[in-house]
C-alpha cells in the first residue's frame, strides 16, 4: 500500500466499512468499488439515506428504542398496557416482537448484555431507569425476552435482584430457544410461543 | 454405519485438487512420507468439530503458493452415506473474508461446528497420543470431554459456557465492578454447568467401563475413574443439592480465587486416573508400547459404545497405528476392527504391514 492509497478518500471509506458487523477487508473493498460503479442506483441513494438517518433517528429517552420521535411511536401509543413491561436486549428484538403482533405492553431495551470480558458493565446499560419505569408506569409484569445465553441470563439476574423488593411479577419467555439463540431469529410462531408460555 | 463415498480436497495442505470414491470397506492409504496421507485423514477429522487431529488450523490447512500474497481458499467436501440417508458435508474457509475460521455446511446450509456433532461421529488416533494416557490431567479431561461429545453433542456448548462463566467471573473479581447480583448469576450459573458437565462425564465413563468389561479382545483394558469432588458426589448425592454446595462454595472462595487468580474448584480442575486393570498397574507406569495398546482397548470400546448409542458407527481413522504395533498384535487389532461396523482409515508407509487385510480393504496409494 502506497502513501496515495493510505490517504485517499476511497482507502478511508474501505476502512471504516471493514469495521462494520460481519465485514472485513475484502467485502468492504468490494462494496466501496461497486458503490463507485453504481453511483446513481447505489452510492447517491445510500449517501442521502444515511444523512437522514444521521439527522432524525434518536433513541427515545423513555424506553431506549430508535426512532424519528421521542418519546418513541410505542411508548406515545396510549392504547398500549402499561401494565406490561417488556425488557429486551436490543432494538431489534422490539422489532421481531411488533412483527409477531401478540405484545401490547411497553418496551425497555437495555442496549446490550452485561459481559464481563466484553467490560459491559451495568453502568452501560439502561438498567438505572429501569425500575424507575416500573415504577411510574405502574407495571404488573416484567417480562424477561432475553437469550439463553450465558451474557443475557446473567444480566436477567441482575435485572431480578434489582426489582425484587417491588409489587411486580417477574417472567421470562419459555425458552425453547435453542442455547445462545437471539430472538431476532426466531420466527414469529416460535415467538408468540414462548411468550405465551412465560413463566 | 456410515460410509465416506466420495472425499474432495480443494488446496488442501499439500493437496490442490484431491478427488476419490470409496466403498463401506476399510481403507488403507500408504505411500512414502510427505505424500500427503495424513493430511487426508486430516481432512476427514475436520467433520467432526474442532481443530482436526493434527490441531492445527486454518493458516496450516490452507495451500500458500510462494509468491501469492495470501493463502489460497481451501475446502473439503464429503458424501456420506448413512442408513437414514445420503448427506454432504463441506467445510473450509467461505469466501474472500474471513481467513481465520471455517464454515460448516451440511448439504448446502451452513451449520455451526456443534451441530457436526449430531450429523456424524468421527474418531481418531495417532501417534501423538501414544503416551495420553499418561499425559497431564489437563489433556485426559480433553480427551474425555471429546468422548463424551459423540454421545451428548451438547455437552460441548456446557463445557464452553462454563469456561466463560469462570472467565466472566474471574474478570468481575480482578477489575470490577463488584456487583453481588451479577457474581451470583455467574456462580449460580457455574454451579448449575460443574453439575451437568460432572453428570455427563461420569455417565459416559461408566458406560466406556462397562462396555469395555464385557468386550473381549486382545488388547489389555484400561480402568478410568474421575478424580473431582462434583464428579464424585455426582455418583450418590442430589444434583440439586450438589449445585446449592457449589454456589456456597464459589461464594465463599471469591477472595480466594481472586488472590491465587485461579478458580479452585469446578469441572476444570477434574483429574483423569487411568489403571491397567488386570495388572492393576497405573498407566503412567506402563511401557509406551502397553499405554497404546490400552489407548486402542479405550479405543476399540468407544466405537463399540457410539455405534450402540448414536445407530450407527464412526468413521475411524488410525494415523500410523499398525507401524509400531508387532505383527500379532496388528492383525489381531486389524481382525477385532473387523468386527466393528465402522469404515475405517488406515495409513502407512508399507503396503506389506496391512497384509492381512488384503482382500478386504482398498488400497489408495500417494
Ligand atoms: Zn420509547
Amino acid at each position: 500500500m502506497n502513501r496515495f492509497q493510505d490517504q485517499s478518500p476511497l482507502h478511508t471509506l474501505m476502512h471504516h466499512l471493514a469495521k462494520l458487523p460481519g465485514l472485513g477487508p475484502r467485502s468492504a473493498q468490494r462494496i466501496a468499488l461497486h458503490l463507485l460503479k453504481k453511483r446513481e442506483a447505489h452510492l447517491h441513494p445510500l449517501m442521502i439515506s444515511l444523512q437522514q438517518v444521521s439527522d432524525h433517528i434518536q433513541t427515545c429517552d423513555a424506553c431506549g428504542n430508535l426512532d424519528t420521535t421521542s418519546p418513541c411511536h410505542i411508548c406515545a401509543d396510549l392504547r398500549r398496557d402499561t401494565a406490561q413491561l417488556c425488557v429486551v436486549a436490543d432494538v431489534a428484538d422490539v422489532w421481531a416482537l411488533e412483527r409477531a403482533h401478540i405484545f401490547k405492553g411497553h418496551y425497555h431495551v437495555l442496549g446490550g448484555v452485561l459481559s464481563a470480558l466484553d467490560g459491559v458493565g451495568p453502568d452501560d446499560l439502561r438498567l438505572g431507569t429501569l425500575r424507575q419505569r416500573v415504577q411510574q408506569l405502574g407495571v404488573r409484569e416484567v417480562i424477561l425476552a432475553l437469550a439463553a445465553t450465558l451474557e443475557a441470563q446473567s444480566t436477567a439476574h441482575v435485572i431480578r435482584d434489582q426489582l425484587a423488593d417491588l409489587p411486580v411479577a417477574i417472567t421470562r419467555l419459555a425458552h425453547g430457544l435453542p442455547v445462545g439463540g437471539e430472538l431476532d431469529y426466531m420466527d414469529e410462531g416460535t415467538l408468540v410461543a414462548a411468550l405465551q408460555a412465560r413463566r | 454405519m456410515a460410509t465416506l463415498s466420495r472425499l474432495t480436497l480443494t488446496n488442501f495442505r499439500c493437496h490442490a485438487h484431491f478427488r476419490h470414491e470409496f466403498s463401506s470397506a476399510p481403507v488403507v492409504i500408504w505411500g512414502a512420507n510427505g505424500a500427503g496421507k495424513t493430511s487426508i485423514i486430516e481432512a476427514i477429522s475436520l467433520l467432526a468439530p474442532g481443530r482436526g487431529l493434527r490441531r492445527a488450523g486454518p493458516t496450516e490447512w490452507a495451500q500458500h503458493p510462494p509468491h501469492a500474497a495470501s493463502s489460497l481458499v481451501w475446502g473439503i467436501t464429503a458424501e456420506v452415506q448413512k442408513k437414514s440417508g445420503f448427506m454432504t458435508i463441506a467445510t473450509g474457509q467461505d469466501g474472500d473474508d474471513d481467513a481465520s475460521s471455517r464454515v460448516v455446511r451440511v448439504d448446502g446450509k451452513n451449520v455451526s461446528q456443534q451441530a457436526l456433532l449430531e450429523k456424524i461421529a468421527v474418531v481418531w488416533l495417532t501417534p501423538d497420543q501414544d503416551r495420553l494416557l499418561a499425559d497431564t490431567d489437563s489433556t485426559k479431561r480433553k480427551f474425555i470431554d471429546r468422548l463424551v461429545y459423540g454421545f451428548d453433542p451438547s455437552h460441548a456448548t456446557r463445557v464452553n459456557r462454563f469456561e466463560r462463566a469462570m472467565a466472566e467471573r474471574m474478570r468481575l473479581l480482578r477489575d470490577g465492578p463488584f456487583e453481588p447480583a451479577w457474581l451470583n448469576a455467574l456462580e449460580d450459573q457455574m454451579a448449575q454447568g460443574a453439575v451437568a458437565i460432572a453428570a455427563a462425564r461420569a455417565q459416559m465413563l461408566a458406560k466406556l467401563n462397562e462396555m469395555m468389561q464385557q468386550h473381549e479382545s486382545d488388547f489389555p483394558r484400561p480402568a478410568l475413574t474421575l478424580m473431582n469432588e462434583t464428579e464424585d458426589a455426582i455418583q450418590h448425592q442430589p444434583a440439586l443439592l450438589i449445585e446449592e454446595q457449589m454456589r456456597a462454595r464459589y461464594a465463599d472462595d471469591r477472595g480466594r480465587d481472586k488472590a491465587a487468580e485461579r478458580t479452585h474448584t469446578g469441572p476444570h480442575r477434574c483429574g483423569v486416573n487411568v489403571v491397567h486393570a488386570t495388572q492393576h498397574r497405573a498407566a503412567h507406569l506402563c511401557s509406551t508400547g502397553e499405554q497404546k495398546a490400552l489407548l486402542i482397548r479405550l479405543m476399540l470400546g468407544y466405537v463399540a459404545l457410539l455405534e450402540l448409542w448414536r445407530g450407527d458407527a464412526p468413521l475411524l481413522l488410525l494415523d500410523d497405528l499398525a507401524s509400531h504395533l508387532d505383527p500379532a498384535r496388528r492383525d489381531a487389532l486389524f481382525h477385532e476392527l473387523r468386527q466393528t461396523r465402522c469404515q475405517f482409515w488406515l495409513t502407512g508407509t508399507d503396503k506389506d504391514t496391512f497384509q492381512s487385510l488384503n482382500p478386504h480393504a482398498q488400497f489408495l496409494r500417494l
